[in-house]
């Protein structure tokens, strides 16, 4: 049933198809002056695009054809899971892909390809991803889209972007020295806690969304 | 006789409205209309059914299962005021969607429901009219072998023409085997074409439960002048209104003994006890 429902959500979605494919043009452009931003770039259009779900799902009561369907609510939540995973790791690969295209075939030469580092890349952005996931996910299966969307969205950001300036301040100089040394730890970190985070995000939404009313 | 759906004792309460250990059966293979007048808990009551909301108390079992049993679902048909399906999805996105999900999803009878009711597989949904998109939506609900049928309101805003129509596959559907209709409306004549059995819910309490015709035999209209009126104790009648020629209003049949010779009685349909009820309330 959790990948009918995923179909469900993808069918849903089924008007921004195209829209997905603009992630790539989109990432091309910015290739150039953010190569090292692609990964958690492109997580984060593809986190927006996922967002879509909730606000179809509001916007035409789906929630309500749901539950006349044979499933579960937990089936449910577990679809949009595993539609939102297939997506994410879609766009941590072609983020990453494009990065490394970046690296061959840039003229500059801007980055040296270094497999510690890719492997941290990728880790911090399933990292990012999760956290997203964490403040979004809950909140908007808890209060739906139109209710949700402030605290399911704009915290995110706030969170994100604020958490990483007050720590690289913090840091400061240190940032950098600290990551060059400890860089494949800090993979294993960032993979554990992205894994500890995902869970939470469906332990929390499976919750929220079992004693929503429709 | 089997119940398709029995309710026992089921409560919820809202900040407005409460619902206090509701009970009432409705028997298999037969078209049950549910009425009530706007906000009694009709809705609240499928939504229930549905798990679409939360009971706070009390059992609901359907087709002999607890309603919570999400399996009771594949034989289920269910149908609101309005179709819920994407604006942008075509019929023939809506049977991609939801076939997957029912395990006796006959596509060809989808198609004959499709071509019976001239939809075009390639109409996006949102560019239907209201008649149409309800046609869409009973051609999903019948297209999978449903038992039951769960209506809410789905008349409601309909034409005549279409209305008649609607009614006459109900009425199709319900003459096979084991097939149940409950059908929650405030149209009480499409009830008096179709219906077998009446629920009626009055401010979340079931005041009737049983055949559609015992109900309406159970009262009859009355009107007089202001002098029989005094001849006869004002808490038999239900829904009294006085006015200057004298007065009407309904009741028992078995209070009928003895009312003055210048008092007509007359048979009442169903939506004459629902507005007579309704009225008694008010004038409480």
């Amino acid at each position: 049933m959790k990948n009918k429902m995923m179909a469900l959500d993808w069918r849903t979605v089924k008007s921004y198809w195209y829209s997905i494919l603009l992630v790539f043009p989109l990432m091309i452009v910015f290739s150039s002056a953010f190569s090292l931003a692609l990964v958690p770039l492109s997580v984060y259009f593809v986190m927006s695009f996922i967002l879509n779900t909730f606000a179809l799902e509001e916007r035409n009561s789906l929630g309500k054809l749901y539950l006349t369907l044979p499933v579960r609510r937990r089936d449910i939540v577990a679809g949009r899971f595993r539609l939102s995973f297939l997506l994410i790791g879609a766009g941590i690969t072609a983020g990453a892909l494009l990065m490394l295209l970046t690296s061959m075939f840039s003229q500059s030469n801007a980055i040296d390809f270094r497999l510690d580092f890719a492997v941290f890349g990728l880790s911090a952005s399933v990292l990012y991803s999760a956290l997203l996931h964490v403040l979004t996910f809950p909140t908007l299966f808890w209060l739906g889209f139109q209710k949700g969307r402030l605290l399911g969205m704009v915290l995110p950001i706030i969170v994100c972007f604020g958490g990483l300036t007050y720590i690289m301040n913090s840091l400061g100089d240190y940032a950098a020295e600290l990551l060059n040394a400890n860089l494949w730890f800090l993979s294993v970190a960032c993979a554990a806690a992205a894994l500890i985070l995902f869970t939470l995000s469906y332990v929390l939404s499976a919750k929220a969304y079992e004693r929503r009313e429709f | 006789m089997k119940n398709a759906i029995e309710v026992k004792n089921l409560t919820k309460h809202y900040k407005t409205f409460s619902m206090e250990s509701v009970s009432f059966s409705i028997p298999e293979g037969l078209v049950c209309g549910f009425i009530g007048q706007n906000g009694a808990g009709k809705t609240t009551t499928l939504r229930l059914i549905l798990g679409m909301a939360h009971r706070e108390g009390g059992e609901i079992a359907v087709l002999g299962r607890d309603a919570g049993d999400v399996s009771v679902k594949d034989d289920l048909g269910v149908l609101f005021e309005i179709p819920y399906f994407q604006d942008n999805w075509t019929p023939t996105d809506v049977e991609k969607a939801l076939r997957p999900f029912y395990s006796r999803w006959d596509a060809a009878a989808y198609d004959r429901y499709l071509t019976l009711f001239s939809l075009d597989r390639r109409q996006k949904f949102k560019t239907l009219s209201r008649g149409m998109k309800m046609k869409l939506g009973i051609a999903c609900a019948l297209s999978h072998d449903a038992k039951l049928l769960l209506l809410d309101e789905p008349t409601s805003g309909l034409d005549p023409v279409v209305r008649d129509e609607i009614l006459d596959l109900l009425r199709e559907y319900v003459s096979q085997e084991g097939r149940t209709v409950f059908f929650s409306t405030h149209i009480t004549s499409d009830l008096e074409k179709i219906a077998d059995h009446i629920t009626y819910i009055h401010r979340g309490k079931i005041e009737y439960c049983g055949g559609r015709d015992e109900l309406i035999e159970r009262y009859c209209a009355v009107r007089g002048g202001r002098d029989d009126l005094k001849k006869i104790s004002r808490g038999r009648i239900l829904g009294l209104r006085e006015h200057i020629g004298g007065f009407e209003g309904m009741m028992s049949v078995n209070d009928l003994s003895g009312l003055p010779s210048g008092v007509i009685t007359e048979p009442v349909n169903l939506e004459d006890i629902m507005v007579f009820i309704g009225r008694q309330e008010a004038n409480a």
